[in-house]
């Protein structure tokens, strides 16, 4: 993580380191920052001579336990010289170092007062003879330098160049700090099965070498489902198509099975059904023998096919309404002769007219209305003297009795 | 190329008795299906006749008079209920008619002799009739189906009606207990 520091004076640098040694670490930023103020500081401090009495009797570690994560060194106090790194003798710089050892090397990075650089612990724990032993001083500075330069250091992006938005990302993601990081879960990759060179292979439970007695008895029920003419939808039962239940023979009996039943069910609707000569002929005959039933039926229905049949005049009911007529049109004239003291010259003067009749005048008194019958026989109301027969009709609307 | 055969299913002779089969029904059951449009058209056709008699009764008794006449379909202001779908004046199968006709009857009245004094009385001639103009209503059906005139006058016999033509007419006394008979 990079983060961009500010730089500060020597005197506020040390106490921040001394502060972040000794603060929990809880909080890893300042830690991190109070380690890169302390590396520089180490650049004007002299170099510590190394304690005697480690040097009497080093302790030798039979392994080395760095990166053991199970066995984590406690942090050593700060300003401390750890115990278990022993510089070598300067007097003696060829000799192989015996017994160093590193029990925890961050640890031993944070301490860098007692002189021990990154190289030599490097070496410690490679077990290699330190050669930058006496350029630990100089050495050592230059690492706080770098480490200074390091925490000053501000990273510059260039969104414009930045294709994927991989900065961006990266750039939220230090924003973030803190947030849940969503754990990134890969899907697991599907088997691929190669049909060609599969070869059988047995399910758990099931035997191999051929469908399993289920997938038979299926294969048989829509075998027989397909013979009988049809197959349903019904009959097909369902099955997953999952990669691992296809990969079975089971499931491959199956789909074949439902694939055979599915073309006998295709087929069977174009299937042609064929009669026997003799049953065509009879059945011709008998349909044309309906049909001339049915044609007689229509043509000249029977009495029990005819519902009731409507009503009809007769001559002698029309003739008696056509007399009706002519009186109830002869009523329209006197009424108009009561009120006019004339006959009307024709019945457009009458204010009702009933179509079909003829009006004929015969003097100033007298005239005649005639009506036809259907068959053309003429039906005449004289008004000098009615026919008895019209007589008898114009009681129909005489005048109730009482009336004045 | 081998068309597989099977003894299920229907053949051109099923068919074939099929059809006839269905066109033995058709023939069996047409002239009762036909018959029953026409009775329906009759009931309608009487019950029509019947609300526009009843509604011109009702006019004559609460005002006096008869409903006025109209052209045929044409409903009378005074019964302008019955006009409209579904009504007797809105028919499109026949067409609904109100009129009234004018009837004279012949009235016995005294009439006052007038002679001057000291002349002889003439002789008692006895009452003259005068003639009096009243109204009658009719109702009247116009239709071409002359099945359906007849239906209608069979279903008022003994009322007095008469057919001319195409059209069918109902006469309605001023009350309807007065003496009407078929022709």
């Amino acid at each position: 993580m990079r983060r961009a520091a500010e730089p500060r004076a020597p005197d506020e640098l040390a106490a921040a380191a001394e502060g972040a040694l000794a603060a929990p670490q809880t909080e890893p930023v300042d830690v991190e920052v109070a380690h890169a103020e302390a590396s520089r500081e180490a650049v004007a401090l002299p170099m510590a001579p190394a304690p005697p009495e480690v040097d009497a009797a080093p302790p030798a570690l039979p392994e080395h336990t760095l990166g053991t994560p199970a066995s984590p060194a406690p942090d050593p106090p700060a300003g401390a010289a750890p115990a278990s790194i022993s510089a070598p003798e300067p007097a003696s710089p060829s000799a192989p170092p015996e017994g160093p050892a590193v029990e925890n090397l961050d640890a031993d990075l944070d301490d860098d007062d007692d002189g021990a650089t990154y190289e030599s612990l490097v070496a410690l724990v490679a077990s290699l003879p330190d050669e930058n032993l006496s350029e630990s001083a100089p050495a050592s500075g230059e690492r706080a330098d770098r480490a200074a330069e390091t925490a000053e250091e501000i990273e510059i992006v260039d969104l414009d160049q930045d294709e994927g938005g991989e900065a961006v990302e990266r750039l939220i993601a230090n924003a973030v700090v803190g947030a849940p990081v969503e754990a990134a879960e890969s899907e697991p990759e599907a088997p691929l099965i190669d049909l060609d060179a599969d070869e059988p292979r047995a399910p758990v439970g099931a035997p191999a070498g051929g469908p399993t007695p289920t997938a038979s008895a299926e294969a048989t029920r829509l075998a027989l489902a397909a013979a009988r003419g049809g197959v349903d939808e019904d009959d097909v039962t369902s099955f997953s198509v999952d990669d691992d239940d296809v990969s079975t023979p089971e499931a491959r009996a199956r789909l074949l099975a439902a694939a055979l039943a599915h073309a006998e069910h295709q087929e069977a609707r174009y299937r042609v059904p064929t009669e026997s000569g003799a049953a065509r002929r009879w059945k011709a005959l008998a349909a044309s023998l309906v049909f001339v039933l049915a044609g007689w039926v229509a043509a000249a229905p029977v009495k029990w096919v005819q519902p009731e049949p409507p009503a009809r005049l007769d001559a002698t009911t029309r003739a008696r309404g056509i007399r009706t007529a002519l009186l109830l049109q002869a009523q329209q004239i006197e009424a108009f002769r009561v009120e006019a003291q004339r006959l009307p010259t024709d019945l457009g003067e009458l204010p009702a007219r009933l179509p079909g009749l003829v009006y004929a005048r015969s003097g100033n008194r007298a005239y005649q209305l005639i009506g036809y019958e259907p068959d053309g026989d003429a039906i005449i109301y004289d008004s000098t003297d009615p026919l008895p027969a019209f007589r008898t009709l114009i009681d129909a609307w005489a005048p109730p009795e009482g009336a004045p | 190329v081998t068309v597989p055969r099977d003894r299920r299913g229907a053949t051109s002779s099923d068919v074939l008795v099929f059809l006839a089969t269905v066109t033995f029904g058709v023939a069996l059951l047409y002239p009762a299906w036909s018959a029953r449009g026409f009775r329906d058209l009759v009931q309608r056709a009487i019950g029509d006749v019947e609300a526009v008699a009843s509604a011109a009764r009702t006019s004559l008794e609460t005002s006096g008079s008869w409903p006025t006449p109209g052209p045929p379909g044409e409903a009378p202001p005074e019964i302008t209920q019955l006009s409209g779908d579904g009504q007797p004046f809105g028919r499109s199968e026949y067409g609904m008619e109100w009129t009234t006709w004018s009837v004279v009857d012949s009235v016995e009245v005294q009439v006052d002799l007038v002679f001057a004094p000291g002349d002889a009385p003439p002789p008692d001639t006895g009452p003259v009739r005068r003639p009096v103009v009243r109204t009658i209503g009719g109702v009247g059906v116009h239709s071409r189906d002359a099945s359906l005139l007849a239906e209608l006058a069979q279903h008022f016999t003994g009322q007095t009606w008469f057919v001319l033509d195409t059209t069918w007419m109902l006469v309605l006394p001023e009350r309807a207990e007065a003496r009407a008979r078929a022709p």
